[in-house]
């Protein structure tokens, strides 16, 4: 088509109508979706009180969610520390002050770096599996199952995963924030030249409550964050094997987008208040 | 006694069930055939309270329970065991975690009053040494088996069964009739089964009903379907594809 003809035919009120139809359907069902995700939220959170009788089933999610992401955690903080090094150290030099690194890794690990890198990671390896396999047992009739003994699936499911994210990702940040200021240090002491003893000393100087406090507010809801996300989109996929997949895929894609859009809020909210 | 007055359920635009009616008696096991995608499995959800129809009444007993909140809808649940087409036991578990699932998540019986129930229902399905096992290395014969000792482990009144025989080689699937058979001259169970299995259907059922658009079009014994002149239902049970198909048509 010409392209004159082109504007022509999307100038035309029935493609501008079916335009305006398609960003109403996805509007709403993007809405939708936020809605029964926060159902769920309010639902799990009723079914804390289970938490004790639960304890063992926690735990285990505890172990697959926290314990074998430890791996993953640890490769994402140490290269983050170190490129924050690098960058930071590089740009510090020029003004003589190449001894601060340390400050500015410390501060940029505890109040950034750390909770988002520990977060997307989480969002890819847990949230993404939780999605995968609730869909899977969505497919496989199992979460009907379930529904028929008369067992509710977000107190048997989604719940032992959450109180599992909200216990390991703050963990898991910590661990996060100290192997990327450890990170930095080995670059800052091999390509920058900055002694350990000034890397530490001003690493630990720099680093105040308030950052470690809004840290953790971070981890907490990047954590509870991605349970929702991963276990509502599983237990609501298609019955089919594309059904997994899209809910998978939308676990992941979402959860980034809700870990950027909270991180800023939560750093505006924390600012504001201390 | 369970009875499903003039059910009508949509999904979009598709017409699941339209006017589906059917009575099941006390004790009686009821088989219902059909196609695939005519809407058993959604009748088996309406029975169960997982779905709420557009129009009419679901009464289990007396109560019709398209009418119950939530919370007493799982006291009409417990009424029943429910076995899943593809078994639908827990990975995770083991198969006596299985089978003990219910007990645990909804009875207040001790470790001890558990392990040995779990154990009298798996010795019953002939699984008493393989409660150690995971569901992948189960046969389907076991996992079946497996299923049905879980529908079965808190004694209910009721047991709805989803394609039981489904996918399973001929002697394992006569093993699984026998077993239904077995389950209701000893515990006096009333049963409800969903198959395409019309050797299965014929051995185990005191009533049979072909489902065809939405609702039943013929109910008999298993000798007044087998002998029945709607040209529907013989196309079904004699699998003929030689004429234009009805059933399973979108209504």
């Amino acid at each position: 088509m010409a392209p004159d003809n082109a504007a022509r035919s999307w100038g035309r009120p029935e493609r501008q109508a079916h335009l305006i139809e398609r960003i109403g359907e996805a509007i709403l069902r993007t809405t939708e979706a936020f809605g029964l995700d926060a159902i769920l939220l309010f639902r799990t959170v009723l079914w804390f009180r289970s938490i004790p009788r639960k304890f063992g089933e926690i735990v285990r999610q505890m172990s697959l969610c926290g314990v074998m992401s430890f791996p993953v955690v640890v490769l994402v903080s140490i290269f983050s520390g170190a490129v924050l090094a690098l960058q930071g150290g590089l740009t510090l030099r020029a003004y003589g002050i190449e001894a601060r690194i340390g400050s500015v890794v410390a501060a940029s690990m505890v109040c950034e770096m750390g909770p988002i890198m520990t977060a997307i990671a989480l969002a890819g390896r847990v949230g993404s599996a939780m999605a995968a396999e609730l869909g899977t047992m969505r497919v496989s009739e199992e979460i009907d199952a379930l529904e028929a003994m008369s067992i509710d699936p977000v107190r048997f499911l989604v719940m032992p995963r959450f109180v599992a994210m909200l216990v390991m990702c703050p963990v898991l940040t910590a661990f996060s924030d100290l192997i990327g200021i450890f990170g930095g240090a080995v670059v800052g002491y091999y390509q920058i030249g900055v002694s350990y003893t000034a890397y530490f000393d001003n690493a630990y100087r720099s680093i105040v409550l308030v950052d470690m406090n809004s840290s953790m507010i971070k981890a907490v809801v990047f954590g509870g964050l991605i349970a929702v996300i991963g276990c509502g989109r599983g237990m609501r996929a298609q019955s089919s094997a594309e059904g997994v997949g899209r809910a998978t895929k939308e676990a992941v894609v979402v959860s980034f987008i809700l870990i950027i859009v909270f991180n800023y809020l939560i750093t505006s909210i924390t600012q504001h208040f201390y | 006694m369970i009875e499903l007055v003039d059910v009508w359920k949509a999904f979009g635009p598709k017409q699941v069930l339209a006017g589906m009616a059917l009575r099941v008696e006390r004790g009686e096991t009821f088989v219902i055939i059909g196609r695939n995608g005519i809407g058993k499995t959604v009748t088996f959800k309406h029975i169960l309270g997982l779905l709420r129809p557009d129009k009419g009444q679901v009464l289990v007993g007396d109560q019709d329970i398209t009418r119950l909140s939530e919370a007493e809808l799982i006291v009409v649940r417990d009424k029943f065991g429910m076995v899943f087409q593809g078994s639908a036991l827990l990975n995770w578990l083991s198969v006596a975690d299985n089978v003990a699932l219910p007990l645990r998540e909804r009875t207040r019986l001790t470790r001890k009053e558990i392990e040995r129930r779990v154990a009298e229902k798996l010795e019953l399905m002939g699984l008493q040494h393989a409660g150690h096992l995971y569901p992948p290395e189960c046969s389907g014969g076991m996992k079946k088996r497996a299923a049905v000792a879980r529908a079965i482990v808190r004694d209910p009144e009721i047991i709805l069964y989803d394609e039981p025989t489904a996918g399973l080689d001929p002697i394992m699937a006569n093993t699984v009739n026998d077993l239904i058979i077995e389950l209701r001259q000893k515990l006096q169970i009333t049963s409800m089964v969903v198959t395409h299995d019309m050797a299965s259907a014929y051995r185990i059922a005191d009533r049979v009903a072909m489902m065809s658009g939405g609702k039943l079009i013929e109910t008999g014994t298993p000798e007044q379907i087998r002998n029945s002149r709607n040209p529907t239902v013989r196309q079904f049970i004699e699998g003929r594809s030689d004429e234009p198909v009805e059933a399973g048509r979108p209504v």
